[in-house]
C-alpha cells in the first residue's frame, strides 16, 4: 500500500461531514481517471488502483469508468494481483453483461491452471458473476474440477455448480448421479456442500431424490457417532452445520409421506437426544441442532412420541435467559401447535410474560403464537394481555392489523355475547380510529338479531340463578328475531356512553346512537328524555364528526317516533342544522322536520324494532301503473327503452344518406335537451333543482360555467332548427379581451334586469328575499342560475363568501350551496350582453371538446385564480359558422397566454 | 443459502458489503443503510435475528417471503448476514463468530482499521468461510492455514518476477 493511499484513508477517517469526504472521494476519482486513461501501468500499480477503486465505490461513489483496470488485473500473471483484479471485477460487475464476456476468457483459462490457488480464484469469482448465458462455457470445465484431488477444489466447484442449479435447474438436474457420488466424499465438508445441492433439490422436487433417503440417514448416524476427524468439531459438537442440514433436508422428504417419515424417526430422536448436551454446554451451534430437530418433527408425518418430545425440547427454549433462545423457542411453538395444540399447554404463562419483554422482535412472535393458541377458555385473558400490548405499540400498520385481527379472534372464540360486547367498546374507545366499519355493521347486526353465541349464554344464564330471570327475558324472542335481555344490556351500555360525553372515537358514538335510536324504550338505567339531552349536548360537541352527527339526527328522530316525547331542544337543533354545511345533515333534519309533521303515520315509517322486518320492494314499480296510464291519456308519449331507441336508430341510419344522417345525429342526440347534461363534480346537488326550474320557466339558456369540467348546453335545441340559426351575432375572436358570451332570455327580459342588478348589487339578492315568500324561491333560484351564467363574461371577478347568503339560506337551504358554487359575482359589463331573441348556434362536436379544452384550461389555471382574490378571467365563446380552426387555436393560445400572465401577476 | 454478508460500523459506514446475488450498484447501498437503520436501533438485550418484514425494500422481496438477518454487535462493528429459511439462526451465529475469530486471529486483535486497509484479505477470509453462499470452512486454523498459503505463494511468485525483470535487464 502506498503511502499516498493510506493518507486518503486516514483523512476520510478524520471527516467530520459527508461533505467533506465527498469532496475527498471525488478529488481522488479524478485523479483515478487520470490513470486509466494512461497506456502503461505497472501490475503492482494497477492493482493498488483497483483497491482505491474499491474504497470508493464501498462509499457509494460510482467507479464504472475503472472497471477495465480491474478486468485488466485479473489477466496478470502474479497471483496476487489476479486476486485483486477478480475481487474487484466481482464485486464492481455483478450485473454488466458486457464487462462479464470480458471475463469469461481468462476464468477459462484460469480452471485449467494447474495451480489449485488459480483454479479456487476463478471458481469463486464464477459465482459471483455468472449468468444464465454463461454456464455452457464454463460447465465442463468445473464438472472436471468437481473430481479435482484438494478437497478445498471440489468444494468450490459444488458451490458453483450450486449457483448454476438455482440459476437454471433443468439444466444441471441431469448431472446429479454427479452430486451423488459427492456424498461419499472422503472429506465430510465436501459431502457437506453437495447437501446444500440436495437441499435446493428436496425443496423443489423431493421425490426425485427420495431413494437417498437411507444415504442422508446414514451420514446423519457417522456424525453423531463421532466418528468424524476432530477438525470438524465445532466446541465439542460434531459437524453441526452439516447436522442442520441433514436435518432440514429430511424434513423436505418426509414431509406428508407417512413412510419416508418412518424412516427418519429413530436417527431424529438421537440426534435430538444428542443435542441435549449442547444444550448444557450452552454452545450455540448445540441449541441450532436441537431447534432443528423441533422444526423436523414438526414437518415430518406426526408422531405422538417426537412431538411429546420436541413439546418438551420448545420449552427449554422457552424458559432459557437468553433471548436468542426464547425467541426461536416462541418460533418453534408458532409452528409446532398447529400439529400438536397441546405442546403449550404447560407454557403458557410463559409465553404471555414473553409480551413483557422489553424486545419487540420477541413480542411480535409471541403475539403470533398467542393467536394459534386462543381458545375458548382463555380468549378473555388473551384478549386483555394483547390489548394492554397494543397499547405500547407506536406502528400505526401494525396496529391496524393487529386490531382487525384480535377483533376477529374475538368473534371467534368468543363465549359470553356481552362479553364480546363490551371488549368490542374497548377496543373501539381507544382504537377506534383504527377500526374498518365492518365492525360497525357486525355489531348492529349481533345486537339486533342475536347470533349462536348467544344461545350458550342464555345456557349460561339459566345456570345462574341471580341471572334467571334475566335468562326468562333472554329466551323470549321478538317479532323479528333478537334477544330482548341483549337488547337492553347493550342499550344501557351505550346510553350510557352518550352521557359520558367523552371525546371518544366517532365510530363508537356511531354505534351507540344507532343501539340508542333503535331501542331508547328498552334502556333501564336513563329516560328517554334524559337520553334525548344527552344526544342533544353530543350534537353540539365540538369532537364528534358530521356523519356521527347526522347520525344523531336521525337516532332523535326515532325516538321522538318512538317515544312520542318531544323537546324543545330539538327544535333547535333543528333549526341549527338547517342551514349545515353538510347536506347530510341537513337532508336528515330535514326528514326529521317532515316526518314530524305527520303524528298519524308516524309508526308506519318508523316502527318500533324493525331492523330485522322484510321490506317488500316491487322493482316493477307497479303502484306507477296508474299515474304512467293517465300521463299517456293525456297524451305523454310512450316511454321506449334503450335497446329499442338503438335498433330505431340503426335502422334509419341504414335508411338514409349520410346528410341526412348527420342531420339526424344532431337533432336526436346532442341537442335534446337533458340528454346533454353532464353533472360536474362540485353542482350535484343544485343541478337537479336548475334543471327543474329551467324546464319550469321555459328558460333557454346556454350555460357555460367557466369552472364546470363539462359543459351544460340544455334547451339548446328549442333555439336550434334544422335549417340551422339565424341573427346570431359573430363574436370577435381576435380581441378576446373583449369577447363576450351570448346570452339569451326568452320569456322575460324583466328577469334579466334583475340579474343585472344582482351583478351590480348583490344585496339586491336579500332584498328580494326580504320582500318576497317563498314563490320567490323560484326566482332566486333563477337567479343563481343566471348568475352562473353572467360569470362568464370578461370581467373583474369576486369571490363570493358564503356569509352573504346566510340569510337566503334560511329560507331555501339548497340556495347557499348553489351560491357557493358561484365563486365569481360578475362586475361591469353586463351591458354587453345583448338580450335579443336571437338564438345561439349548436355546435359541432369538434367544437364542443374544444370548448371542454378552454374550460379545462381555465380550469387548471382557475385553481390558483380563486384562491386569489381578484383576478380577470376571459371567456371565449365559439361560433361554429364564423370561427375557423385557425382562430380558434389562435385563441387558445391567447388564452393561455393571459392565464399564465394572470397567475404571474398574482 | 446466504444472500448477503455486512460489516457496518456504528456510525452506519459499510466496511465490507458482499452479496452472493446479482444486485444493481445503485441498489446496494440503499439496501445496506436500510438494514443498518433497523439493526442499530435494536438493543444489545434484544435477539440477534429479525424477519425480513421489518424492511421495506423491493430487492428484499426478490429474493423470497423468509427472508431473515442475523447479526452481532463487536465493539464497533455490526457483523450482519443475510439468509434465507434454509439457514438456521443459531448456526448462523456461530459462522459469525467463527468469521471474527479468524480475522481476529490473523489480524492479531482486529480492529476496524484493518478492515479499512486490508479490505482485499477481508474478502479472502470470507471468501474461505462462504463461496456462493454457501459454507464451505468452519474450522478457523484451516481456513488461516489456506490464507497463508496464498500469502506465500504470492511472495514467491513477486520474488521470481524480480529475479525475471533483473535477469531480464542483465541481459
Amino acid at each position: 500500500m502506498t503511502k499516498e493511499f493510506e493518507k486518503l484513508i486516514r483523512e476520510i477517517g478524520d471527516c467530520k461531514s459527508k461533505l467533506d469526504e465527498d469532496r475527498l472521494i471525488e478529488k481522488q476519482i479524478i485523479i483515478l481517471k487520470k490513470f486509466t486513461k494512461k497506456k502503461k501501468i505497472k501490475p503492482k500499480q494497477q492493482s493498488e488502483l483497483v483497491l482505491r477503486l474499491l474504497f470508493c465505490q464501498l462509499l457509494g461513489h460510482d467507479v464504472s469508468f475503472a472497471h477495465i483496470l480491474a478486468i485488466n488485473s485479473s489477466q496478470e500473471s502474479n497471483l496476487f494481483y489476479k486476486f485483486i483484479g477478480y475481487l474487484a471485477a466481482s464485486i464492481f460487475i455483478s450485473t454488466n453483461e458486457d464487462l462479464q464476456l470480458l471475463m469469461i476468457n481468462s476464468i477459462q483459462k484460469d480452471l485449467k491452471s494447474d495451480k489449485t490457488l488459480a483454479i479456487s480464484i476463478a471458481l469463486t469469482t464464477i459465482t459471483k458473476i455468472i449468468t444464465v448465458d454463461m454456464i455452457p462455457a464454463v460447465l465442463s470445465n468445473v464438472l472436471i474440477l468437481l473430481k479435482h484431488q484438494e478437497p478445498l477444489i471440489r468444494k468450490k466447484a459444488l458451490a458453483v455448480m450450486y449457483t448454476f442449479l438455482k440459476q437454471s435447474p433443468e439444466s444441471i438436474l441431469k448431472y446429479q448421479k454427479d452430486f451423488e457420488l459427492m456424498l461419499d466424499d472422503k472429506d465430510i465438508s465436501v459431502t457437506g456442500v453437495a447437501l446444500d445441492l440436495f437441499l435446493f433439490i428436496s425443496k423443489k422436487k423431493p421425490k426425485t431424490i427420495k431413494h437417498l433417503v437411507v444415504s442422508f440417514v446414514e451420514i446423519l448416524n457417522l456424525i453423531i457417532s463421532g466418528k468424524l476427524p476432530l477438525e470438524y468439531d465445532y466446541r465439542e459438537i460434531h459437524a453441526p452445520w452439516i447436522q442442520i442440514k441433514l436435518l432440514k433436508i429430511l424434513s423436505y422428504l418426509g414431509q406428508d409421506d407417512p413412510n419416508t417419515s418412518r424412516e427418519i424417526y429413530q436417527v431424529v430422536q438421537l440426534v435430538l437426544k444428542q443435542s441435549e448436551i449442547g444444550f448444557i454446554n450452552g454452545v450455540f451451534a448445540g441449541h441450532a441442532i436441537m431447534h432443528e430437530c423441533i422444526k423436523t418433527i414438526t414437518k415430518l408425518y406426526p408422531s405422538t412420541k417426537l412431538l411429546e418430545l420436541a413439546s418438551i425440547a420448545a420449552g427449554r427454549f422457552v424458559t432459557s435467559y437468553s433471548n436468542n433462545l426464547k425467541y426461536l423457542g416462541i418460533t418453534a411453538l408458532t409452528d409446532l401447535v398447529l400439529v400438536y395444540p397441546e405442546a403449550t399447554n404447560k407454557h403458557q404463562i410463559i409465553i404471555v410474560d414473553c409480551l413483557e419483554d422489553s424486545d419487540e422482535t420477541l413480542k411480535r412472535r409471541t403475539i403470533e403464537l398467542l393467536f394459534r393458541i386462543t381458545n375458548k377458555s382463555n380468549i378473555s385473558f388473551i384478549v386483555e394481555k394483547m390489548l394492554s400490548y397494543l397499547k405500547t405499540q407506536k406502528d400505526k400498520k401494525y396496529k391496524t392489523s393487529l386490531v382487525s385481527r384480535i377483533l376477529k379472534l374475538a368473534e371467534e372464540h368468543g363465549t359470553n355475547i356481552k362479553w364480546y360486547i363490551l371488549t368490542i367498546n374497548k377496543i373501539l374507545q381507544i382504537f377506534g380510529d383504527l377500526v374498518t366499519h365492518d365492525i360497525v355493521y357486525n355489531i348492529m347486526k349481533l345486537i339486533s338479531e342475536g347470533s349462536l353465541l348467544e344461545d350458550e349464554e342464555d345456557e349460561e344464564d339459566e345456570e345462574d340463578e341471580e341471572d334467571e330471570e334475566n335468562g326468562k327475558k333472554g329466551s323470549q324472542k321478538t317479532k323479528y328475531g333478537g334477544n330482548t335481555a341483549l337488547k337492553i344490556f347493550s342499550v344501557d351500555i351505550y346510553s350510557e356512553i352518550i352521557s359520558l360525553k367523552r371525546p371518544y372515537p366517532n365510530i363508537l358514538y356511531q354505534i351507540s346512537l344507532w343501539v340508542v335510536g333503535e331501542y331508547s324504550y328498552l334502556c333501564s338505567n336513563f329516560t328517554t328524555e334524559e337520553t334525548m339531552i344527552n344526544i342533544v349536548d353530543l350534537i353540539n360537541a365540538f369532537y364528534i364528526s358530521d356523519e356521527s352527527r347526522a347520525m344523531a339526527i336521525t337516532a332523535l328522530t326515532k325516538m321522538v317516533s318512538h317515544s312520542g316525547k318531544y323537546l324543545e331542544q330539538i327544535d333547535t337543533i333543528i333549526q341549527k342544522y338547517s342551514t349545515s354545511r353538510n347536506t347530510d345533515i341537513r337532508q336528515r333534519c330535514f326528514e326529521m322536520k317532515g316526518i314530524l309533521k305527520l303524528p298519524n303515520i308516524i309508526d308506519k315509517i318508523l316502527p318500533l324494532d324493525s331492523i330485522n322486518a322484510d321490506i317488500e320492494i316491487d322493482p316493477n314499480l307497479g303502484f306507477l301503473n296508474e299515474f304512467v296510464e293517465n300521463s299517456l291519456k293525456n297524451g305523454c308519449k310512450k316511454y321506449i327503452s334503450k335497446e329499442e331507441r338503438i335498433k330505431m336508430e340503426n335502422e334509419l341510419q341504414l335508411g338514409m344518406n349520410e346528410n341526412k344522417k348527420k342531420s339526424k345525429e344532431l337533432r336526436f342526440e346532442a341537442y335534446q335537451p337533458n340528454n346533454t347534461q353532464q353533472s360536474s363534480t362540485w353542482r350535484i346537488p343544485q343541478q337537479n333543482i336548475y334543471e327543474q326550474e329551467i324546464n319550469k320557466n321555459q328558460i333557454t339558456n346556454t350555460i357555460e360555467l367557466e369552472d364546470s369540467i363539462s359543459l351544460k348546453v340544455s334547451g339548446i335545441s328549442q333555439r336550434w332548427t334544422e335549417n340551422g340559426y339565424s341573427g346570431f351575432k359573430e363574436n370577435e375572436p381576435k380581441n378576446i379581451e373583449n369577447q363576450t358570451e351570448k346570452m339569451e332570455e326568452k320569456d322575460t327580459s324583466d328577469d334579466l334586469n334583475q340579474y343585472n342588478n344582482l351583478g351590480d348589487n348583490n344585496n339586491n339578492n336579500n332584498d328580494d328575499d326580504d320582500d318576497d315568500d317563498d314563490d320567490n324561491n323560484d326566482n332566486l333560484n333563477n337567479n343563481n342560475l343566471n348568475n352562473q351564467n353572467f360569470n362568464h363574461k370578461n370581467e373583474k371577478i369576486l369571490e363570493v363568501k358564503s356569509f352573504r347568503f346566510n340569510r337566503i339560506g334560511s329560507k331555501g337551504p339548497m340556495l347557499e350551496e348553489g351560491q357557493k358554487t358561484n365563486e365569481k359575482i360578475l362586475n361591469n359589463d353586463n351591458n354587453n350582453n345583448t338580450t335579443t331573441g336571437q338564438q345561439k348556434p349548436p355546435k359541432t362536436e369538434e367544437e364542443l371538446k374544444r370548448e371542454k379544452t378552454v374550460n379545462a384550461l381555465f380550469n387548471g389555471a382557475g385553481s390558483v385564480r380563486t384562491s386569489r382574490k381578484k383576478s380577470k378571467s376571459q371567456r371565449i365563446n365559439f361560433n361554429s359558422k364564423h370561427i375557423t380552426k385557425n382562430t380558434i387555436e389562435k385563441n387558445l393560445e391567447k388564452t393561455e397566454n393571459l392565464i399564465n400572465l394572470g397567475s404571474e401577476k398574482n | 443459502m446466504i444472500f448477503s454478508v455486512l460489516i457496518v460500523n456504528n456510525r452506519g459506514k459499510p466496511r465490507l458489503i458482499k452479496f452472493y446475488v446479482p444486485i444493481d450498484e445503485e441498489k446496494r447501498l440503499p439496501l445496506v443503510g436500510a438494514i443498518y437503520d433497523v439493526v442499530s436501533q435494536r438493543s444489545d438485550k434484544m435477539c440477534n435475528f429479525f424477519d425480513g418484514n421489518h424492511i421495506d425494500n423491493e430487492e428484499l422481496k426478490k429474493w423470497g417471503s423468509d427472508i431473515k438477518f442475523i447479526y452481532r454487535h463487536f465493539a464497533t462493528l455490526y457483523f450482519i448476514f443475510v439468509v434465507d429459511g434454509t439457514e438456521s439462526e443459531l448456526g448462523m451465529i456461530d459462522l459469525i463468530q467463527i468469521f471474527v475469530e479468524s480475522l481476529d486471529q490473523y489480524f492479531e486483535n482486529v480492529c476496524e482499521l484493518d478492515l479499512i486497509f486490508h479490505t482485499d484479505k477481508v474478502h479472502q477470509i470470507l471468501d474461505q468461510v462462504i463461496s456462493g453462499g454457501l459454507i464451505l470452512e468452519t474450522e478457523p486454523q484451516m481456513i488461516l492455514n489456506r490464507i497463508q498459503e496464498q500469502d506465500d505463494f504470492a511472495k514467491k511468485t513477486k520474488k521470481e518476477s524480480k529475479k525475471k525483470n533483473k535477469k531480464g535487464r542483465r541481459k
